[in-house]
Order: structure tokens, then C-alpha cells, then sequence
């Protein structure tokens, strides 16, 4: 599904991702862990075409990803840290402009089904720059329900959202575990990434220092190294 | 795709209105200020003024540039426009479109107080002047769009567009001013008609330029 060889990015001279190599198989739901500054989202960006690499090659279903390669892009979702939707427009209609940039066929009752389930469907009309962080973040997921992807990229999908949201994200990445769709998540809760994701990959200084699976012998070690790292 | 990215565009200025408002407003006071710095004879004005317009109109063209950027800027909708899989040069049509449109009616808008505060006595064909405004304001735009792909990414976009635009604007300055004067001077067509063909091919090579490098340009 997504591979990645010997990637390499540096801003300013100083470098961000050092010779980074690993795969997504399909199926797989990977957290990306680590500090802050140590790349996860820059990494998120090469993924989506967002960024170009300094180095290395980056493939989705065997498709190379590059600023001029539609086809790479044609399969991957990518919600990052910023909403990524238009302020002045309502929440159906940033649906409808991004299922159309997805092709996608939504009808306006598929939409209010989506934003009932992401419960904001009394909101639905109202422009989204009055949105509160979580409300956007609960957008994000209705996204992510429109849109037929193969990868989700979703840069901390649990940022700003109250018990319920989290409820919400957590059962929406439950049924996303299926054998035709991946997401790499960028994560910050180790015990729900050692629950929900089936592979982590603990990134420091640019590099991948521990990529291994979240089966239920791994969580003591999982922890053990995660709190040093993080200490 | 194409026809959705520019509906997208209208729609934004319909509902904020900052395009046209800001640029109606800028172009009223430069007018004014225009007509209360210059106490110059008809006949001076009359030569200056293709001049003047087209100054106005550069600027104009700026301050709808960077709206047009800013406010995909503001909530990072731009990341989510080009990480979806669009060719990026219909994105890069839809601004130059779009930004051509809003500068035309303002234009448009703009002319009638600009001739009639300036008190200026030419009496020019008006389809021959609209296809002046009309290529002229195509030729800034294009450029505009994409000097304002380049800079948008930039902390100081709204410093960066004016030093990178204005001095890549100067062959359209001075084809449409040149254009306009003789025009309203009554010159024949045939004895200025090669600023349009320099219009024509400004507005050709770099609107295939931009076309084909603004997947380029909005990679970070």
C-alpha cells in the first residue's frame, strides 16, 4: 500500500527526516509516535504531496507521489493539523466541494446522514468559522466518512475533542479495520495506540528508533521505551 | 473539476465580499486623490491618464491577489485543495479566471467616476477599449496568480507580491498604457496593434507557464 525508502528532508540545513524506510501493508492501522519537532507531520505532508522530499522515494499502491502525479494522490485522504476547509462556507458545503474534488457522488441526505453520525447536523448550515476546535475536528471525521480512500493520513485526530468525539474517532477507526484500508495516525496516547493500532513506529530525531506491533505481550516493553524516550 | 473550483471562488466573494469591496474602495480613493493632486490643463490629462488607470488597476490587482490566497490560507483549505487528486493547474486557471473576472467589474466600476473626475474629453471606441481592459487586466492576472503561488507560502506574502509582481508587470504596463493612449488618441489600429500581439503573447506563454509549473510551485 504505501511504501517508503531512504526519505530525507531537513528545513533551514537542519535535518527533520534522516533515511527513513518502512511499509504499510493493507489493513494496517499504524500510530506514528514521538516528540514534538521529530517530523511526524512533515512526514504526513511528503506522504499527501504537500512537501517534497530532499531524497529518497515515497509509493502509494505503486504509484510514486509527486507534486505532478494525480494518480498517487487519487487513493489517500489527508487531514492534518489545520481544518482544510473554507471558513466562510457551512459544513455541507465543504462537504460537497470536497466530495466533488474526490469525485465522489454524495447526495445532500448522504451528507446530513455523515453529519448526524459525526453529530453535527444542527450545526450543518452554519458557516465553520464559528466552529469551536472540536467541531472542526469532528468535521475532519465526517471527511474522512464521505470520502472513498485506501490511506488515511490524519495528523492527531483526537486534538480538541471531548469524551463523546473521542468515542466517536475511537469507533470510526474500529471499523476502519479492514483488509482494503490503511491509516497512519499521528498519535500522542500510547494506551490507545497500543489498543486500537496494530503497529507503531516511535520516531526520534528524524529517525524510526522502534517499529514494532501492539500485540498484548508488547505493551510493557512498548511502554518502557516510549516513557524513556519521552523523559 | 474545473467549473467546481471556479464556482468555489465566486462563491467565497459572494458571501465575504473583501475581493471587490477592498478593490472598489482603493480604486474610488486613488481617483479622487488623483483629481485633487493634479491641476493640470485638459490636454495633460488627457495624455497622462491611460497611464494613471493603468497604475490604479496594478494596484487593484494586488490587493485582490492577496485576497484571493489569503483567505485559503486562513484555515489551510489550500493543503486540502492540492493534496486532493486535481491537477493543480486547473487550480491555477480557476485563480487567473477568477481574479480577471473581479478585476474586470471593478474596472469596469472604477472607469466612469476616473473619467469623470479627471474631466477627460476622449471619446474611444468602447469595444476596442473593453478589449484593452479585457487583455490587460488577463495579462496582470496571469501573473499575478502565479507570483502569488510563489509567495503564498512565504511568512511576508503580502510584502513579496508586490517586489516580485511590479517589475514582471512592465511589459503589460506598458502595452496596455500604450494601447489605451493611442486609442484615445484616435491613432489607427494598424499603427498600435503590436501591443496587443505583445498583450496576446504575455498573456499565451505565461498562462501556459503557470499551467504547467504551479503543481511545482505549491510543493513546500
Amino acid at each position: 500500500m504505501l511504501s517508503i525508502q531512504h526519505l530525507r528532508k531537513s528545513f533551514f540545513r537542519r535535518p527533520v527526516l534522516v533515511d527513513l524506510t518502512f511499509q504499510v501493508g493493507p489493513g494496517e492501522i499504524v500510530g506514528l509516535m514521538g516528540k514534538n519537532g521529530t517530523g511526524k507531520s512533515t512526514l504526513l505532508r511528503m506522504i499527501a504531496g504537500l512537501s517534497a522530499p530532499d531524497g529518497g522515494e515515497i509509493s502509494v499502491h505503486g504509484h510514486r507521489v509527486g507534486a505532478t502525479q494525480i494518480s498517487s494522490r487519487q487513493s489517500v485522504l489527508y487531514l492534518g493539523h489545520a481544518p482544510g476547509l473554507y471558513p466562510g462556507f457551512s459544513a455541507r458545503e465543504n462537504l460537497t466541494f470536497a466530495g466533488r474534488l474526490y469525485h465522489e457522488s454524495a447526495d445532500r441526505d448522504g451528507i446530513r446522514e455523515i453529519l448526524r453520525e459525526v453529530g453535527l447536523e444542527r450545526q450543518a448550515d452554519d458557516p465553520i468559522k464559528v466552529y469551536s476546535q472540536g467541531m472542526l475536528q469532528r468535521l475532519k471525521l465526517a471527511l474522512a466518512k464521505l470520502i472513498s480512500w485506501d490511506l488515511l493520513l490524519f495528523d492527531e485526530p483526537f486534538s480538541g475533542l471531548d469524551a463523546q468525539g473521542r468515542e466517536l474517532t475511537a469507533r470510526f477507526f474500529q471499523t476502519m479495520q479492514r483488509p482494503d484500508k490503511s491509516c497512519l495516525l499521528v498519535l500522542h496516547d500510547l494506551n490507545w495506540a497500543l489498543t486500537h493500532c496494530s503497529r507503531i513506529l516511535l520516531l526520534d530525531q528524524g529517525k524510526i528508533v522502534r517499529d514494532a506491533g501492539c500485540g498484548p505481550e508488547t505493551h510493557t516493553e512498548w511502554k518502557r521505551v516510549y516513557h524513556s524516550l519521552m523523559n | 473539476m474545473f467549473w467546481d473550483l471556479l464556482k468555489k471562488e465566486f462563491l467565497i466573494e459572494l458571501r465575504s465580499k473583501e475581493i471587490s469591496a477592498s478593490m472598489l474602495t482603493f480604486g474610488v480613493a486613488v481617483i479622487l486623490i488623483f483629481s485633487f493632486s493634479f491641476s493640470v490643463s485638459p490636454r495633460t490629462m488627457n495624455t497622462f491618464a491611460p497611464g494613471l488607470f493603468w497604475v490604479m488597476t496594478l494596484f487593484i490587482a494586488v490587493l485582490g491577489l492577496h485576497r484571493i490566497y489569503a483567505y485559503e490560507k486562513e484555515f489551510d483549505a489550500f493543503g486540502f485543495l492540492i493534496s486532493a487528486p486535481v491537477d493543480r493547474g486547473l487550480i491555477f486557471l480557476s485563480k487567473w479566471v477568477s481574479g480577471t473576472l473581479f478585476l474586470l467589474v471593478a474596472d469596469l466600476f472604477i472607469a466612469p467616476p476616473f473619467y469623470l473626475f479627471l474631466q477627460l474629453s476622449a471619446r474611444p471606441d468602447p469595444g476596442m477599449n473593453f478589449l484593452i481592459l479585457l487583455l490587460g487586466n488577463l495579462g496582470l492576472m496571469v501573473l499575478g496568480s502565479l507570483v502569488s503561488g510563489l509567495a503564498m507560502r512565504a511568512k511576508m506574502s503580502e510584502v513579496l507580491l508586490p517586489i516580485l509582481l511590479f517589475p514582471l508587470a512592465s511589459p503589460v504596463m506598458i502595452a496596455a498604457t500604450k494601447a489605451t493612449a493611442a486609442l484615445w488618441s484616435g491613432i489607427p489600429f494598424r499603427d498600435w496593434q503590436i501591443w496587443i500581439l505583445i498583450l496576446l503573447t504575455i498573456i499565451i506563454s505565461f498562462g501556459l507557464v503557470g499551467f504547467l509549473v504551479f503543481d511545482h510551485i505549491t510543493e513546500e
